[in-house]
């Protein structure tokens, strides 16, 4: 099998999974090349809509960074995101797509080691997965 | 009407406060900070979240420094101290002393937030810290935590199966002559152990105290989930000495066992001593320049309030971050209450 | 949105002293260049400096560019002064993109052919995206210099002094028919030396005789509305007359419930609450005596048992102790489960009290109780009495035993929270405790809290408490109007059903639902010319722009005008 570059989606809050971003490259640590940082205002802008939407452009997994419980500025932000991802589950699930190309992460401003870790997790986990079959 | 403008002493999470809320009442500030660089004490605190939010208030303090930065209202001098100060409350003249040279600053009042020192833990041989590898302070485990994310052995790098952590390290020690509580290294300690836990369940944590101080709003859950937790033995014993070698990952101590009530001796390969705060060593020569009154700990108490001298966060006593913050905003509010309001 | 031919992008390639010139190099410039839309694309060494940016901008006033792309480091390094700059320059400040090389590329892709690759398709697709950007205009709303304190405790009456003192006028309400709350019955405090009921008398002075305070007393809350700048109180008074008050900001501050525990035995006369032991030791001269003059010779402090982690009930019961303990006669008990010590000072009287005689008994299980000819005897077992699996308890003989009494969250909280729109979490106390809330700030914009309501608190802590609430409204009407970039959510009243997910959603009660839409699809005719149609509609200046109303709207009614969907589905496209 030819190893190939997953292409991660990642939707990272903008008051701590962009900001845990920006450390983990100040820290110097290295990222995949195939993610896809997306800034969001908040987990909660995130829709069930946009999550699919990133699965059809051909993205092999998405990443969901928000913030940790009773952390998030917008209070149920995080919670939203969560909620609406089992909503997607149940849609990835019916039109057979693996779970594990969808993921959330709770994580604080300065957990860049965190952010980097669960991307490059993320990205082992999707070379043994394969490409995304709606490619 | 006076020229506004405060002078702030300390560049912590304390003196960054100060400078951003005055900012946002419209008062310009500058921050004098003898290190290099802004955020104190409190800036290589590492997120202690377990499944969620510990309120440990670490990512408070980035958002703060990252913030200050940007706000045009705030002078920054980092690598500067404070030589003297004249003129009259109002209308202050601070000699500051930095690299290039000394600078005359004009200031209607000062702030002091100059902060604690941690306690030395070496100052208790007895527990070997700086003589076993594997023995070290809870500041350290920070500096790993945020640094590594995890949490490791310094001897090998292997990560730990059994962690000790000791409270009251320097703090309610009659033989060191330190007859306060640190009021932050419970809550300090066991987000720790949630933390840890959290990441690895495989590790097994020991919390050795006298008592147990409660921290803020979300301690009682805190504590529940701790005691609730099976990995996680909370023991009223405080061990006297760590017997072990020098890069020995078996350090043996003896304590009352909660449940049999004898005397057991058992061995971890981590331990972690949560470590008090103790006034600054130079606290003495701030105090004399400014004329600030101490207590009997050493902490700085507050001078009158017309003397034009503000003090705010840990160096009027231990606090955490949270009330680090709290304490500052209100001294915000005292010193516009000095100005003759807005 | 403009299509890519009518749009002219300026491109600024910030080197960022230097660290990403391997990176940005002839070849990049020239592929830049040639991206559609591009109409210029120049270079600097540090964008991040304001003086570096004014100049950027000074370039641009003399360009045809409508659009910036910078490329460089985190937009968050830019954000803040490119707005304040732009501003200044005519150019709306929301019309600029950051590709961000250096964080997600230059120090994380270490594969110098592959970095580069990366970061074109980044540059790309901000280029990409720049068509997409609208304007975003700034708004001010005005700001009067006056607040509304709720509730008269000292916590109230601290805040609003100290609003008072900042010139700002201040309207304290309270439900008694007198301010003072539950604090002034208190006499002595463990840190003070002298008695503290005449320092209370003077703050309630104060507040009387200031002119920059009006107080309301024995008033109800009926309703809340408004934003910051103009809050609406709706109030009733006792004769049932109603009126509103106005302010531009408000302090809450309500205090706790306090419950004497008197289930079971504890409702026995030998068991008494704190503030009874307060009033006995007012009231003695020398030595406690009962109803029928016989001396008390033993009391017993029983803390613990609720509220483990509040250290209100510890401090007291030292404070107490060592009172009691001036008759040396008085053998003091403190039965507790740890001795809170946290309080400044609190560690030396604990010592005090130690060497004065008073005894601490630290239990594990709950003590049991009894009566013995009057007194009341309690059995506890010590934790360290127990040895080599032997257990012993000890039997306390008690004239009386002080019982603490149970904090319970305000059982106003719930009306509190239903009325002025701050969640009200399981256990019970207004507000989450959310580090990005700093303790005192309430989820709308220009509302605080302060005091009991929050969670259980020493005075001095929550007296703190309350000149940080204080100096948060004294921030925001530190100038004339608030001003603010209208970077939020917007909400097309002819697609809105009226369906109230948004206002549910909502996590900063931003959003009111009102009858003011003109026209609506749902409308199909048949009513009346003037008829308007009940639609949501976001008040400006208490949205943060989180965009959780968005991705709720079930008819898609809503955009978030700085990250529309449009701009989401290019951004997660390839």
């Amino acid at each position: 099998m030819v190893s190939f570059c997953p292409r991660i989606v990642a939707f990272c809050c903008d008051k701590s999974g962009y900001v845990a971003a920006d450390m983990a490259g100040e820290l110097g640590m290295s990222l995949p090349e195939g993610l896809d940082i997306i800034r969001v205002p908040c987990a909660g802008r995130i829709d069930a809509f946009h999550m699919l939407k990133a699965l059809e452009n051909g993205a092999d997994g998405v990443l969901i960074f928000a913030c940790h419980e009773e952390n998030c500025q917008s209070l149920t932000g995080n919670l939203m995101a969560k909620a609406r991802m089992g909503y997607v589950y149940g849609i990835m699930e019916s039109i057979g797509l693996e779970r594990e190309r969808l993921e959330l992460c709770n994580l604080a401003t300065n957990n860049g080691v965190k952010f980097a870790e669960t991307v490059r997790r993320k990205c082992e986990d999707l070379e043994r997965l394969g490409p995304s079959p709606v490619k | 009407m006076r020229g506004r403008h405060i002078l702030i002493i300390g560049g912590g999470i304390a003196g960054v406060t100060a400078a951003l809320e005055l900012a946002e009442m419209g008062i310009p500030s500058t921050i004098v900070e003898r290190e290099n660089r802004l955020g104190g004490r409190a800036s290589v605190f590492a997120c202690k979240a377990s499944e969620k939010c510990n309120k440990c208030f670490a990512c408070v303090v980035d958002n703060q420094i990252q913030e200050v930065t940007r706000t045009p209202q705030v002078k920054i001098m980092t690598r500067t101290t404070l030589e003297g100060v004249s003129g009259k409350p109002g209308r202050f003249k601070a000699q500051v002393q930095s690299n290039g040279g000394k600078t005359l600053l004009e200031a209607s009042a000062l702030l002091v937030a100059t902060g604690v020192d941690f306690f030395d833990a070496r100052c208790k041989p007895e527990y070997g810290y700086g003589m076993f590898q594997n023995v070290i302070t809870a500041q350290d485990l920070d500096e790993m935590l945020r640094s590594t994310g995890g949490v490791y052995r310094p001897s090998d790098g292997k990560i730990p199966s059994k962690i000790a952590f000791f409270q009251c390290v320097g703090s309610r020690d009659e033989t060191i002559g330190h007859l306060w509580c640190s009021k932050v290294c419970c809550a300090y300690a066991l987000r720790f152990m949630k933390a840890i836990r959290h990441q690895n369940p495989e590790i097994q944590t020991s919390f050795f105290y006298i008592d147990i101080q409660p921290l803020g709003r979300s301690f009682q859950s805190l504590l529940q989930s701790c005691r609730q937790d099976e990995g996680m033995r909370l023991i009223r014993s405080l061990p006297s000495k760590i017997y072990g070698r020098r890069t020995s990952t078996d350090l043996r101590m003896r304590f009352i066992d909660p449940v049999s009530g004898e005397i057991v001796e058992e061995g971890f390969d981590l331990i972690v001593l949560s470590i008090g705060m103790t006034p600054r060593q130079d606290a003495d020569s701030i105090a004399q320049v400014l004329q600030i009154p101490k207590n009997e700990e050493g902490f700085y108490r507050s001078p009158p309030e017309n003397s034009g001298i503000f003090l705010s966060g840990a160096c009027k006593g231990p606090r955490d971050i949270a009330n680090s913050i709290i304490d500052t905003k209100s001294t915000a509010q005292k010193i516009i209450q000095y100005l003759g309001g807005m | 949105m403009t299509s890519s031919d009518d749009c002219r992008i300026a491109v600024f390639v910030d080197h960022c002293e230097g660290t990403l010139s391997h990176l940005l190099d002839g070849e990049m410039i020239e592929y830049i260049s040639g991206l559609p839309g591009v109409v210029s694309c120049d270079q600097d060494e540090n964008l991040s400096s304001p003086e570096r940016l004014e100049m950027l901008t000074g370039r641009l006033a003399k360009g045809r560019a409508d659009r910036v792309v910078i490329v460089g480091g985190s937009p968050r390094l830019y954000e803040k002064s490119f707005r304040r700059l732009g501003m200044t320059e005519g150019m709306n400040p929301y019309m600029f993109l950051v590709a961000n090389v250096r964080e997600q590329v230059a120090w994380t892709v270490h594969d110098r052919e592959r970095a580069k690759e990366k970061a074109k398709a980044i540059v790309a697709k901000r280029v990409r995206e720049a068509p997409f950007l609208t304007p975003i205009g700034r708004e001010k709303v005005k700001v009067p210099k006056n607040a509304v304190v709720i509730g008269g405790g000292m916590v109230g009456i601290r805040a609003a002094l100290m609003l008072a003192d900042a010139n700002i006028g201040v309207t304290l309400l309270t439900r008694a028919k007198d301010i003072g709350g539950k604090a002034i019955q208190l006499t002595h405090f463990y840190d003070r030396p002298d008695d503290v009921s005449s320092w209370f008398v003077k703050q309630v002075e104060g507040v009387k005789r200031h002119r920059n305070i009006e107080v309301k007393t024995s008033v109800e809350l009926k309703g809340f509305e408004g934003y910051l700048g103009d809050y609406r109180i709706n109030l009733q008074n006792s004769l049932g007359k109603r009126e509103v008050v106005k302010g531009s900001a408000v302090i809450l501050t309500a205090g706790c419930d306090v419950v004497p525990n008197t289930e079971g035995i504890f409702g026995h006369r030998c068991f008494i609450s704190p503030p009874q032991m307060e009033a006995m030791l007012r009231n003695a001269k020398k030595s406690l005596k009962d109803e029928k003059g016989n001396p008390i010779r033993t009391v017993s402090f029983l803390i613990d048992l609720v509220n483990e982690t509040i250290k209100i009930d510890s401090a007291n019961a030292v404070k107490n102790a060592l009172l009691l303990k001036k008759d040396p006669d008085c053998t003091v008990y403190v039965i507790c489960r740890d001795v809170k010590v946290s309080l400044d000072g609190m560690e030396k009287q604990y010592r005090e009290a130690r060497e004065k005689g008073v005894i601490f008994v630290k239990y594990n299980d709950t003590p049991r109780f009894s009566l013995v000819n009057g007194r009341v005897n309690v059995e506890v077992k010590e934790v360290s009495t127990r040895m080599g699996g032997d257990e012993y308890s000890l039997s306390i003989l008690s004239d009386l035993v002080v019982v603490s009494e149970k904090f319970a969250p305000p059982q106003d909280n719930e009306m509190l929270s239903s009325i002025l729109g701050i969640p009200l979490p399981e256990e019970g106390y207004l507000m989450e405790d959310n580090p990005q809330f700093t303790q005192m700030r309430a989820n709308r914009r220009g509302v605080f809290i302060a005091g009991g309501c929050r969670y259980p608190q020493t005075l001095d802590e929550a007296l703190v408490e309350a000149e940080a609430a204080a100096s948060g409204v004294t921030a925001l009407l530190s100038q004339e109007v608030y001003e603010f970039d209208l970077a939020i959510a917007e909400i097309d009243p002819e697609k809105c059903a009226a369906c109230l997910t948004c206002p549910r959603v909502c996590p900063h009660s931003a959003i009111v639902v009102e009858q003011y839409a003109e026209r609506n699809i749902y409308i199909t005719g048949g009513y009346k010319k003037d008829f308007k149609w009940r639609a949501a509609r976001v008040l400006p200046p208490q949205c943060y722009g989180c965009g959780i109303c968005v991705s709720s709207c079930p008819t898609k009614a809503i955009t978030l005008k700085h990250q529309t969907d449009a701009e989401i589905s290019l951004q997660v496209g390839p």
